[in-house]
């Protein structure tokens, strides 16, 4: 099973309001559990099981977490220990990732779902590393070169400004 | 595993609604659809058939011939691209029955090249999406659930003004088509009474100085009976405010003819289509001045709004001094 097919199995569980359920198939097994911890499955069960027979949206009752909790300083991975001299040397040759926009920046799609990225992982060009929002546009912030992230210089849910560095990709 | 059909709606199943709508009144041979679609007769009644699972109401079988029973309010190509000729949305229509989510499937199929001006429409979404994690449930066939692919030739600040631009198309089509007027809370919810029925969702992919596309996702509750729990003091639909059922062909149809108008000044005009769009929204929303409001941003805080800046940011007043909204949600906490 790929991560594609569970995130469909959680979807149709979601959908279908199932709260529990376990799937075993050679040695593979799989158990979900819905519940008020299971924070990265529930997003869209409150708007949909609160509501009825024709649930619509939602926009405002989910705010508070949508908005709040990104937005709340030192939630997240902020930037990585800034790590001694050696390092901050080496970031001359690496290649910065700017801001296209004034805006918020988001390092997940959406509250609860892993960051697209960390300091480390391997990214290919064109790959989404984050996102700045204005004005309910979201941007989708695209790695222009294919490399390593070695900085990540914005944390999660602050302001940036239009050029603002917030990536820095070693280029393999 | 029993994945949603997130298929486009069959070419035949368009063509079928159509060719019956336009003969609304006779029974039309199983010989003739097959004819005219250039297939056979048993494939006519397999597509009938599933037209039937999906609600179109058709009646007869392959020796009487097909009639529609009333002519459906399906937001299907072959209905609605003759409504918009002339516009960057006739040629490429993508309807959907199911779908997880319209800006999803657009934004997917823009990496993938798909041109300007084309439309997705979902006569249910099961995944849809609002800002973060905000759910959009969208009830079959009641609301219209659209995104629209665009590539605009700008800078990406410039491109936020699409934001804007998406709610004004909204009221205007509303307006036209209801005789409702619809307030604008910034940046783009639709409200009536105070209530939202519309929300937008704009996504964007771009490099540091181009745009290389921008989504644009548009929910409009339009004949929602009711909502209840926790929607019910701040959603509604257009059915629920005018009293009557609207339809969605119609509407769907203004809505992109008003966006299409919308965004062709903003292609062409520069600098005065630009503070004509940030003038005529202000003249259309309560929001943008002397409403005294709560902002979710910068660890919240509150203010009296003061207009909007030049790139389109609301301004608000607060015990601080002036600030500058950017994305957080707004709220009114002086009544509607």
């Amino acid at each position: 099973m790929n991560q594609k097919e569970i995130k469909e199995l959680i979807e149709l569980l979601v959908e279908k309001d199932i709260t529990e359920f376990e799937l075993e198939r050679g040695d593979m097994k799989v158990h979900v559990k819905r519940g008020s911890t299971a924070a990265p499955v529930v997003p869209l069960a409150p708007a949909v099981a609160g509501v009825q027979p024709f649930p619509v949206a939602t926009a405002t009752p989910t705010p508070p977490s949508s908005a709040t909790p990104q937005a709340g300083p030192g939630r997240t991975s902020a930037p990585p220990a800034p790590s001694p001299e050696s390092e901050a040397a080496s970031d001359a040759d690496l290649f910065i990732v700017k801001s296209p926009i004034v805006g918020t920046y988001y390092e997940a799609a959406s509250p609860g779902t892993p960051p697209f990225v960390k300091v480390g992982d391997a990214v290919k060009e064109g790959q989404v590393l984050g996102i700045i929002e204005a004005m309910k546009l979201m941007n989708e912030i695209e790695a222009e070169v294919s490399g390593v992230i070695a900085r990540m210089f914005v944390p999660n849910g602050s302001p940036v400004e239009y050029g603002m560095p917030l990536f820095g990709i070693r280029r393999q | 595993m029993d994945v949603p059909p997130d298929n486009p709606t069959d070419a035949r199943l368009s063509r079928i609604v159509r060719l019956l709508s336009d003969n609304a009144t006779v029974l039309i041979s199983g010989t003739r659809v097959a004819e005219e679609l250039g297939t056979t007769r048993s494939e006519v009644w397999r597509a009938v058939q599933q037209l039937r699972d999906l609600g179109v109401q058709i009646t007869g079988h392959p020796s009487t011939g097909y009639q529609l029973e009333s002519v459906p309010d399906l937001l299907l190509p072959e209905v609605l691209g003759p409504m918009l000729s002339g516009t960057i949305f006739a040629p490429h229509i993508h309807h959907y029955f199911r779908l997880g989510s319209t800006n999803m499937t657009a934004m997917q199929s823009a990496a993938t090249g798909e041109p300007e001006g084309a439309v997705f429409l979902a006569e249910q979404q099961i995944a849809g999406r609002g800002r973060g994690a905000n759910s959009w449930e969208s009830a079959q066939s009641l609301g219209i659930y659209c995104s629209v692919v665009l590539r605009p030739n700008c800078s990406p600040g410039d491109a936020l003004l699409l934001s804007l631009i998406a709610g004004i198309a909204v009221a205007e089509a509303v307006e036209q088509t209801t005789g409702l007027h619809p307030d604008l809370r910034w940046p783009n919810d639709v409200l009536l009474d105070g209530r939202k029925f519309c929300g937008i969702l704009t996504e964007m992919n771009a490099e540091a100085t181009r745009v290389r596309y921008v989504v644009i996702g548009i929910g409009i509750n339009v004949n929602h009976p009711s909502f209840s729990g926790e929607l019910e003091p701040i959603a509604t639909s257009l059915r629920m405010e005018s009293g009557r059922e609207w339809s969605r062909v119609e509407l769907t149809a203004a809505l992109l003819r008003s966006l299409g108008n919308e965004y062709r000044k903003l292609a062409e005009g520069g600098g005065p289509a630009r503070s004509s769009i940030l003038q005529r929204f202000a003249e259309r929303s309560s929001f943008v001045r002397s409403r005294h409001v709560h902002v979710d941003e910068g660890g919240g805080y509150e203010g009296v709004t003061e207009g909007l800046d030049d790139r389109g940011f609301l301004l608000v007043r607060t015990k601080a001094g002036l600030r500058t909204v950017f994305s957080g949600m707004v709220r009114a906490l002086d009544g509607k």
